[in-house]
C-alpha cells in the first residue's frame, strides 16, 4: 500500500484520534502538522493535538 | 594435490529400492532446478576453519561414516512415472578432494578460489552425488573443510547436524575409540511425516490461516522496485554492526521484551517501508519448519520461507513495530509447515508471477563452534541457496565482534554498489535505532545516511541567488522606455511597437483603476488570443491588480463559478455576453473608447508581495481552486529563465498556450521584459501542427513551448523539420517520454536545444529544468531546482529520501504561491511548515512521486494520488466523479484514465444506477460538457450494476472493465510478425484452444505451471529460443513473449528481410524455404514445430516488401534466384543444400537448385509443395490485382469467398488473426505488385534440368486447373519424383492438419540425410 501523506485525511480507523496540530508562523501563515514530527522552528501551535477534521474546521474559521 | 576418492562406504542403511517420493519442500526445489538445469544457484556450501592438526585419512573415514548415516546425502533424484523420486546411489564413492595449498603465496585465497569454482559447477540431480567435500590445508595448523550440498537435500539446520556429527565421529576415531551410534532419524521417516502432514487437519488449519492472513493479496514491495528471474549467482556484501551497537541492540530488545533478531527484523521493515514509499511491507522469513522429534534429527531439506506482513506508520513507536514483529513471528511459527509455494498458489500469485514477499531476513541460528580431536573450528556460510531478490543473512558472532550482516542480492536486480548502499544505510539505521529510545515515534528516523542528508538537503539545493525586489510588470515598463520603437507584438498582420503597446495598456489601466483594479484586487480577463488580450493583461498589472484569466472556450457554468468564487473587481471581455452575467461589472473592449485616458504609466504599480495572477486548477473535492501567485515569485522565475536561456532583440517568442494554463505566463511576459518580440498565435492555433510549423517558419519564431503530447503531434507534421530557426524549445506539463526526445533530435537535429521543465501552478510555473540530450537514455529527468528554490523528496515521516529512493516531492523557496483563494484549510494542508528551511517558511507538497538521481537531478515517477494529467492538463478525477454524482439517475460514480493500448490514454467514467432507470451515458456526457472543460469530459461512460470492490471494500479500479468499443474486432490486435503468430499458435495448442490473441495472457486462459512447462518446451523446440518458465511468468502474452525473445536475441527479428531466420539455431544442415507468390515466407513457421528442433529453417522472401519505391522488382526469375543464392550463402556458403518451396516458391526452389548445381554445389534435398513448372502457366492470364488479393489470402491460409476489395481482404485477415493483417499498407501494396510480377516472371522462365530426386506433395482435391500434375516436371528432373497425394486444396497445404502429413515425410527424409 502506498504511503498516505501525513497531510491527507488519516484512514477511517484514526479519523477521531488527535493526530494533527494547527501551526501559525511568525509571518502569519497557517499549517496543518502531524503530531509525530517536532514543530519546525518559526512556527507555533495554535490548535490541537486534535483530530484531522477538527484541525481543518479550525483552519476554515481562522482568518487567512 | 591428491584426489582421495575412496571405495564404497559399505553402507547398510539403504533406502527402499523403489526410492522415496520427494517431500513438498523438495518438490519446490526440484521444480526450480528443472527450470534451469544448468544453474548452480541451488548449491549451498559451508566452510569450517579448523585450527589445529587434522589427519586426512581419519577425516575421510569420519566423512564416510557420516555419509552412511545421513540418507539424504546418498540420493540422486530422477523423474519417474509418478513424478520425481529420490533413489539410493549405487556404489557411491565419497567425493572428497584433499589438497595441501601451503606452497602457494596466498593459500587461503587459493582455497577460496577453488571453493568458488566448485560452487559454480552445476550438479546433475539424476546422477548425483549431490554433495562434495574438500579438505584444504592452508597452514601448518590450519585446515579448511569445505562442504557443498544441493539445497534439494539439505538445509542450514541439516548442515549443523552433519558438521556436529562429523566432529564427533572424527574425534572418536582420532582417539582410537569407536564412534557412538548414529543420532540421525531416517529420511523415509521424514518423507512419511511430510505425507502425513499433507492430509492432516493441521494442514487444513494452516492453509486457512495463511489464506486469511493474505486474502487481500497485498503488494510485496522490494528495494529494486521490479522483479527478475533468479540468477545463477548472487552478489554478497559482508559488513559488521559495531560491538557497541550490537550490545545496545540487545539491551533495547530486552527492554521491550523482544529478542535482537526481532528488533533487527523491525528495523529492516522500517527501512523497506521508507525505501519503497509503502506503508505495508512483507518480509520473507526463512524458518526451520521442523516440528517434532523426527524432523529435528534428520539432516535434510525441511526449511520454509514464510511471509511476515507489517504495517509501518511514522506515528508508531519502535516498540510498537517490534511488538507486531513478535506477534507476527509467533503466529507464523505455529503454521510454519505450510509451504511458501502453496501460499502463493492459493492466492493466485503464481499465475501473476508475483512475489509473496520482499527481501528475506535470514537470522542464522546455526552458527556453531566445534572441535575436531581438540582442534577448534568455526563455520562460515558460503552460499545459502538461490537469491530471488535480496537476502539479509545475519550471524550472531560469539567472539564479540558484533553482528555480521551479509547482503546477498540477485545481480539482475542489484549492482554491487547498490547493494552496498542499502547495506550501509541499514547499518547506520540500526545504529541510530540502537541509540534511540524505543518509545519514540518512528518518524524521528530517516533512512538516509548523514552524508546523504547533507547532499539532498543542501548540496543539491544550493540555488541562492540575490534578485532585486521587482514585479512581473516593472521590467516591461523599463523595456518599453529603452526600446520604444522595437516591435513588441505580432498577431497575424497586426503589430505593435513597445511604445504603442505600453501606451494602450496604460490607457486601459487607467480605465480599469476606475473600476477598482488596484494592488491586491483581481480583474478577470475573458479575451480570445489577440493583441487585445496582451494589452488587457498588461493593463490589469499596470493598474496594480492581479489578473484572472477566463478561457472563453470554457463552459458557461465553469466561468460563472470562477467569477463567483474569485469575486474580481471587474471582468474585461472582448465583447458583451462573453461571460455569463454574474453581477461582476463587465468591460467590453469592443464598446470601449480609451482614447481619452492618459498614456503614461499609472502610479498604482504593484509591489513584489502583491498578487500578480490567479489561475484556477482542478480540485479534488469537485471545486476548482484559484492559485494566487505573487509578483516576487513569477519575477524570480522569469529572471532565472533569462539568465539560463538569454534572449534579446532578435528573438521571437511564440504565444500559443491558452491563458488559463500557467505556461502562458512566461510566454506572455518574458519576451516583453527583454526586448524580444511576442508572436501571438491565432485562437485555436495551438492545436494545429501544420499551422504551428508554418507560423514558426514564417514569423521566424525562435522560442516556443509544447506539452510533450503536442510535441509528438508536432514532430509528426512533415513541415516541422523546417523549423530549424528555433533556438529554444521548452517542454512541460506532463512526463516527457525519451522517445519524444529522440524523435525531436531526428526531426530538428542537434542544433535546436530541447529543455524539460517542471512545476505546478502553485510554484510560479516551473521550478526545475533539464537540458535534453537527444542521445540520452532512460527516463528524462525533470532536473535541478531554479534560482532560490529548494526541492525535497520526503518519505511518509517527512524525512528526506536518499538519492534513488522514491518519495513525495515538496517545493520551497521564493516561487511558492500565496495559497488558494478563499481556502484557508486547503492552503494550510498543501502549503505546510518547512522543517528544513529558514524559520517560519513554508513548503508546498506537490502530490508528485519523485526521486533524486545520484548527481542531483530529480526524476518524476507519477502521482501519489488520483490526480492525473492528460495532455498536459491537471485533472482531479474526484471533480469529474462529483459532477457525475450530481445526476439524479446516478448512484455511485468513478472515473479513471485507461491505457488499454500503450500510449493511448483516455478518460472513462463509470456509474451505477441510483435505483430507478439506468443512467443514459450520452445524457451524462452532455451534462459534463456543460460544466467541465472539454479535456475533463470522459470519452466513454460505462453503466455497471455494481462496482467491483476490493477485499477491504474500496472501489477496485483495476477491475473496472474497458468500455466496449465498436472499432475492436472480437479477437483484438492481429499478430505483428511471425514470432507472435507462431507463439499465438503454440499458446492455443498447449491450452487446447482454437485460437489465442496476441495480447491474451497465458495464465488468464487457464494456464497452469504444468502447461507452462509444456509451452516453454514447445517454444524452445519450435523457435529454438532460450527461455524458462520464469520468462513466461514475466511475459504472459504472445506479444510480450515475442518482445522478450527479441530483446534476448536482438538480431532475431527482421520479418521482412530477404533472408528470414525462422529458426536460426540447430546443428543440422539448414532448410531454405522459398516464398510463394506474395513474397512472404511466414507460412513456413508451421514447419518449425514439426521438424527436429536441431533443424534450422530459413525463409527466402521477396525483395521490395518494405514498399520502398526505390527498390525495383527483379526482371527475371534467374535474377531473383541469383539474389537468393547470395542470401543463403551468407548462412551456408557451400552445399550440401536443402531447399523447399510451395507454389511459386517451388518454381524458385527448382531454379535455385539448378543454379547451385551449375555452380558445382550439391543439393541434397529439393522438396516441392504443389508447385508446377513455368510452361504450365504460359497460356493462362497474368493475374490482376484481384488475383493478387486471392493470393494474399491464400498466403494467410484462407480461401477467398466474398471479399471484393483490398479493405475486405484486410478485414478478413484481421478477423482471422493473421499476422499479415499487421503489415503496413505499403507492404500489402508491395505484396500485390510482387504477386503480379512473379506471375509474369514465371511465365517467361525457362527451366533447366535439376540432376537429382525431388520430393513432391500434390494437393489432390479437384481444382479448376485440372491439367496440373507432377508429371509436368519430368523434363526438368534428372532423378526420381517421389510424390505424395494429400487430400486438400492448394492453399490448405500450409495449414496445420496438412503440415503434419507433409512434415512426417519431410522429417523422415531429413533424418535419412542427417545420417547419410
Amino acid at each position: 500500500m502506498t504511503t498516505r501523506s501525513p497531510f491527507d485525511p488519516p484512514g477511517t480507523s484514526a479519523d477521531a484520534e488527535p493526530t494533527h496540530l494547527v501551526l501559525r508562523s511568525t509571518h502569519g501563515a497557517y499549517s496543518l502538522w502531524p503530531v509525530f514530527r517536532a514543530v519546525p522552528e518559526g512556527w507555533d501551535t495554535v490548535h490541537g493535538p486534535a483530530a484531522y477534521g477538527q484541525c481543518l474546521a479550525h483552519l476554515q474559521e481562522s482568518p487567512a | 594435490m591428491t584426489d582421495a576418492r575412496t571405495a564404497d562406504t559399505g553402507t547398510v542403511n539403504r533406502l527402499p529400492a523403489a526410492g522415496l517420493p520427494l517431500t513438498a519442500a523438495q518438490s519446490g526445489m526440484w521444480f526450480a532446478q528443472a527450470l534451469d538445469p544448468e544453474s548452480p544457484a541451488q548449491n549451498t556450501a559451508e566452510c569450517l576453519e579448523i585450527h589445529g592438526p587434522v589427519d586426512p585419512e581419519v577425516f575421510a573415514r569420519a566423512l564416510r561414516q557420516v555419509t552412511s548415516e545421513a540418507d539424504a546425502l546418498r540420493v540422486r533424484v530422477a523423474e519417474g512415472d509418478g513424478g520425481p523420486r529420490q533413489f539410493e546411489i549405487d556404489d557411491l564413492e565419497l567425493p572428497l578432494h584433499i589438497a595441501d595449498l601451503r606452497s602457494g603465496p596466498d593459500p587461503v585465497a587459493d582455497a577460496y578460489a577453488w571453493m568458488r569454482a566448485d560452487l559454480a559447477t552445476p550438479v546433475d540431480l539424476a546422477r548425483g552425488p549431490l554433495f562434495a567435500h574438500a579438505l584444504l590445508r592452508v597452514a601448518d595448523n590450519r585446515w579448511l573443510w569445505y562442504q557443498r550440498v544441493h539445497h534439494l537435500v539439505m538445509d542450514g539446520f541439516g548442515y549443523s547436524l552433519l558438521a556436529r556429527r562429523t566432529a564427533e565421529v572424527y574425534t572418536a576415531l582420532a582417539a582410537g575409540e569407536p564412534p557412538s551410534g548414529s543420532p540421525f532419524a531416517r529420511l523415509a521417516d521424514l518423507v512419511e511425516e511430510d505425507a502425513g502432514y499433507q492430509v492432516s487437519e493441521t494442514y487444513d488449519k494452516d492453509r486457512r490461516f495463511w489464506d486469511g492472513a493474505f486474502a487481500d493479496r497485498p503488494e510485496a514491495p522490494n528495494l529494486a522496485g521490479r522483479t527478475a528471474l533468479p540468477s545463477r549467482t548472487f552478489h554478497r556484501r559482508t559488513a559488521h554492526l559495531s560491538p557497541l551497537a550490537t550490545d545496545r541492540l540487545r539491551e533495547l530488545a530486552s527492554s521491550i521484551k523482544a529478542t535482537w533478531p526481532e528488533v533487527l527484523i523491525a528495523t529492516q521493515a522500517l527501512y523497506l517501508s521508507r525505501a519503497t514509499h509503502s506503508s505495508e511491507v512483507v518480509l520473507g522469513l526463512p524458518m526451520m519448519g521442523r516440528m517434532g522429534s523426527v524432523a529435528l534429527r534428520v539432516p535434510g531439506m525441511v526449511m520454509n520461507v514464510l511471509p511476515l506482513r507489517l504495517t509501518v506508520s511514522p506515528s508508531a513507536t519502535f516498540a510498537e513495530l517490534t511488538r507486531q514483529v513478535v506477534l507476527g513471528i509467533r503466529a507464523a511459527r505455529r503454521h510454519q509447515r505450510y509451504r511458501y509455494e502453496d501460499i502463493r498458489r492459493d492466492l493466485g500469485l503464481l499465475g501473476e508471477g508475483r512475489s509473496l514477499v520482499g527481501p528475506l531476513v535470514n537470522i542464522m541460528p546455526f552458527d556453531y563452534e566445534l572441535t575436531f580431536g581438540g582442534a577448534r573450528a568455526e563455520a562460515h556460510n558460503l552460499s545459502a541457496g538461490p537469491v530471488d531478490d535480496l537476502t539479509v543473512n545475519v550471524y550472531d558472532r560469539t567472539d564479540g565482534s558484533g553482528l555480521r550482516i551479509d547482503y546477498d542480492g540477485n545481480p539482475a536486480l542489484y549492482g554491487p554498489d547498490e547493494l552496498a548502499l542499502h547495506q550501509s544505510r541499514f547499518l547506520e539505521l540500526l545504529e541510530r535505532v540502537a541509540h534511540t529510545g524505543p518509545h519514540t515515534p518512528l518518524a524521528v528516523h530517516s533512512i538516509a545516511r548523514e552524508s546523504e542528508l547533507a547532499q539532498v538537503l543542501h548540496e543539491f539545493n544550493a540555488t541562492g541567488r540575490p534578485v532585486p525586489a521587482s514585479t512581473l510588470i516593472g521590467p516591461i515598463e523599463e523595456q518599453a522606455a529603452r526600446t520604444p520603437d522595437a516591435t513588441a507584438l505580432v498577431f497575424g498582420g497586426e503589430r505593435l511597437t513597445y511604445a504603442q503597446l505600453n501606451a494602450r495598456a496604460n490607457q486601459l489601466a487607467h480605465r480599469l483603476a476606475e473600476s477598482g483594479v488596484r494592488p491586491g484586487a483581481l480583474a478577470a480577463v475573458a479575451v480570445p488570443r489577440s493583441l487585445d488580450l496582451v494589452v488587457a493583461l498588461l493593463a490589469v498589472l499596470k493598474a496594480g491588480g492581479a489578473y484572472l484569466p477566463l478561457d472563453p472556450d470554457y463552459p458557461a457554468d465553469r466561468l460563472a463559478y470562477m467569477l463567483a468564487d474569485a469575486e474580481p473587481a471587474c471582468v474585461v471581455a472582448d465583447r458583451p455576453g462573453r461571460v455569463p452575467a454574474t453581477g461582476v461589472p463587465a468591460i467590453a473592449l469592443d464598446r470601449l473608447d480609451i482614447s481619452g485616458y492618459p498614456t503614461a504609466n499609472p502610479s498604482s504599480a504593484p509591489g513584489p508581495r502583491d498578487p500578480a495572477y490567479v489561475i484556477y486548477t482542478s480540485g479534488s473535492t469537485g471545486r476548482p481552486k484559484g492559485v494566487v501567485v505573487p509578483h516576487a515569485a513569477i519575477d524570480n522565475r522569469l529572471r532565472w529563465m533569462q539568465h539560463e536561456y538569454p534572449i534579446g532583440a532578435g528573438d521571437r517568442v511564440l504565444q500559443k498556450t491558452p491563458s488559463g494554463f500557467d505556461v502562458s505566463v512566461w510566454e506572455f511576459f518574458w519576451a516583453l521584459r527583454v526586448g524580444a518580440t511576442l508572436v501571438v498565435a491565432e485562437p485555436g492555433g495551438h492545436k494545429d501542427p501544420a499551422y504551428l510549423a508554418r507560423t514558426v517558419r514564417e514569423q521566424a519564431v525562435t522560442v516556443c513551448h509544447f506539452v510533450p503530447s503536442m510535441l509528438q503531434v508536432f514532430l509528426g507534421e512533415p513541415a516541422a523539420s523546417a523549423c530549424t530557426g528555433l533556438r529554444h524549445v521548452f517542454c512541460s506539463g506532463e512526463a516527457l517520454p525519451r522517445e519524444t526526445v529522440r524523435e525531436f533530435g531526428r526531426v530538428l537535429g542537434d542544433g535546436v536545444p530541447l529543455h524539460n521543465l517542471y512545476g505546478p501552478t502553485e510554484a510560479a510555473v516551473d521550478v526545475t529544468y533539464h537540458p535534453c540530450a537527444t542521445g540520452g537514455s532512460g527516463p528524462v529527468p525533470i532536473g535541478r531546482p531554479v534560482w532560490n528554490t529548494r526541492l525535497y523528496v520526503l518519505d511518509a515521516a517527512l524525512q528526506p529520501c536518499p538519492p534513488g529512493v522514491p518519495g513525495e516531492l515538496f517545493l520551497a523557496g521564493v516561487q511558492l504561491a500565496d495559497g488558494y483563494l478563499g481556502r484557508p484549510a486547503l492552503t494550510a494542508s498543501r502549503f505546510v511548515a518547512d522543517p528544513y528551511g529558514a524559520p517560519g517558511t513554508r513548503m508546498y507538497r506537490t502530490g508528485d512521486l519523485a526521486r533524486w538521481t545520484a548527481d542531483g537531478e530529480v526524476e518524476y515517477l507519477g502521482r501519489t494520488d488520483h490526480q492525473v494529467k492528460l495532455r498536459g492538463q491537471r485533472i482531479e478525477l474526484g471533480e469529474i466523479e462529483a459532477e457525475l454524482a450530481k445526476d439524479p439517475a446516478v448512484g455511485a460514480s468513478g472515473v479513471l484514465v485507461r491505457e488499454d493500448r500503450p500510449g493511448d490514454q483516455r478518460l472513462v467514467g463509470y456509474v451505477t444506477p441510483a435505483g430507478g432507470a439506468a443512467p443514459d451515458p450520452a445524457a451524462l456526457r452532455a451534462r459534463l460538457a456543460r460544466s467541465l472543460p472539454e479535456h475533463m469530459v470522459p470519452g466513454a461512460i460505462v453503466v455497471l450494476d455494481d462496482f467491483p470492490l476490493s477485499p477491504n471494500g474500496k472501489l477496485d479500479r483495476r477491475a473496472l472493465p474497458a468500455p466496449a468499443s465498436a472499432g475492436t474486432a472480437e479477437g483484438g490486435r492481429a499478430p505483428a510478425n511471425h514470432r507472435e503468430e507462431t507463439l499465438g499458435r503454440l499458446f492455443a495448442e498447449v491450452l487446447g484452444l482454437d485460437r489465442v490473441g496476441v495480447d491474451d495472457a497465458f495464465f488468464d486462459l487457464g494456464g497452469t505451471s504444468l502447461l507452462a512447462a509444456r509451452l516453454v518446451t514447445r517454444v524452445r523446440t519450435t523457435l529454438g529460443a532460450e527461455l524458462t518458465i520464469g520468462t513466461l511468468f514475466q511475459a504472459q502474452t504472445p506479444a510480450s513473449l515475442a518482445a522478450q525473445l527479441d530483446a534476448g536475441n536482438a538480431a532475431s527479428d527482421h520479418a521482412l528481410d530477404l533472408l528470414l531466420p525462422l529458426r536460426a539455431t540447430g546443428d543440422r544442415t539448414p532448410l531454405f524455404a522459398f516464398h510463394p507468390a506474395g513474397g512472404i515466407s511466414w507460412c513456413y513457421s508451421g514447419l518449425l514445430s514439426r521438424l527436429d528442433p536441431g533443424q534450422p529453417v530459413y525463409g527466402l522472401q521477396a525483395r521490395g516488401l518494405s514498399g520502398d519505391p526505390d527498390v525495383s522488382l527483379p526482371a527475371t526469375m534467374e535474377e531473383m534466384a541469383a539474389e537468393y543464392i547470395d542470401a543463403l550463402r551468407t548462412v551456408r556458403p557451400h552445399g550440401p543444400y536443402r531447399l523447399l518451396g510451395w507454389s511459386v516458391g517451388g518454381v524458385l526452389a527448382h531454379t535455385v537448385a539448378v543454379k547451385l548445381q551449375e555452380a558445382g554445389e550439391e543439393v541434397e534435398l529439393l522438396a516441392l509443395l504443389d508447385a508446377y513448372p513455368s510452361d504450365q502457366w504460359r497460356d493462362s492470364a497474368i493475374p490482376a490485382e484481384t488475383d493478387a488479393l486471392t493470393a494474399l489470402l491464400r498466403m494467410a491460409g484462407y480461401d477467398r469467398t466474398d471479399e471484393l476489395t483490398r479493405e475486405d481482404v484486410l478485414a478478413t485477415l484481421h478477423r482471422e488473426g493473421s499476422a499479415l493483417a499487421g503489415l503496413p499498407d505499403r507492404t500489402l501494396s508491395a505484396v500485390v505488385d510482387i504477386v503480379v510480377n512473379n506471375a509474369r516472371l514465371m511465365r517467361a522462365h525457362e527451366h533447366r534440368r535439376f540432376e537429382g530426386d525431388v520430393l513432391f506433395f500434390t494437393a489432390a482435391a479437384p481444382r479448376a486447373e485440372d491439367w496440373l500434375t507432377s508429371r509436368a516436371w519430368d523434363p526438368y528432373i534428372g532423378g526420381r519424383l517421389i510424390n505424395r497425394d494429400l487430400d486438400c486444396l492448394h492453399p490448405e497445404l500450409t495449414q496445420p492438419a496438412r503440415l503434419d502429413e507433409v512434415c512426417a515425410v519431410l522429417a523422415a527424409r531429413l533424418k535419412e540425410l542427417d545420417h547419410a
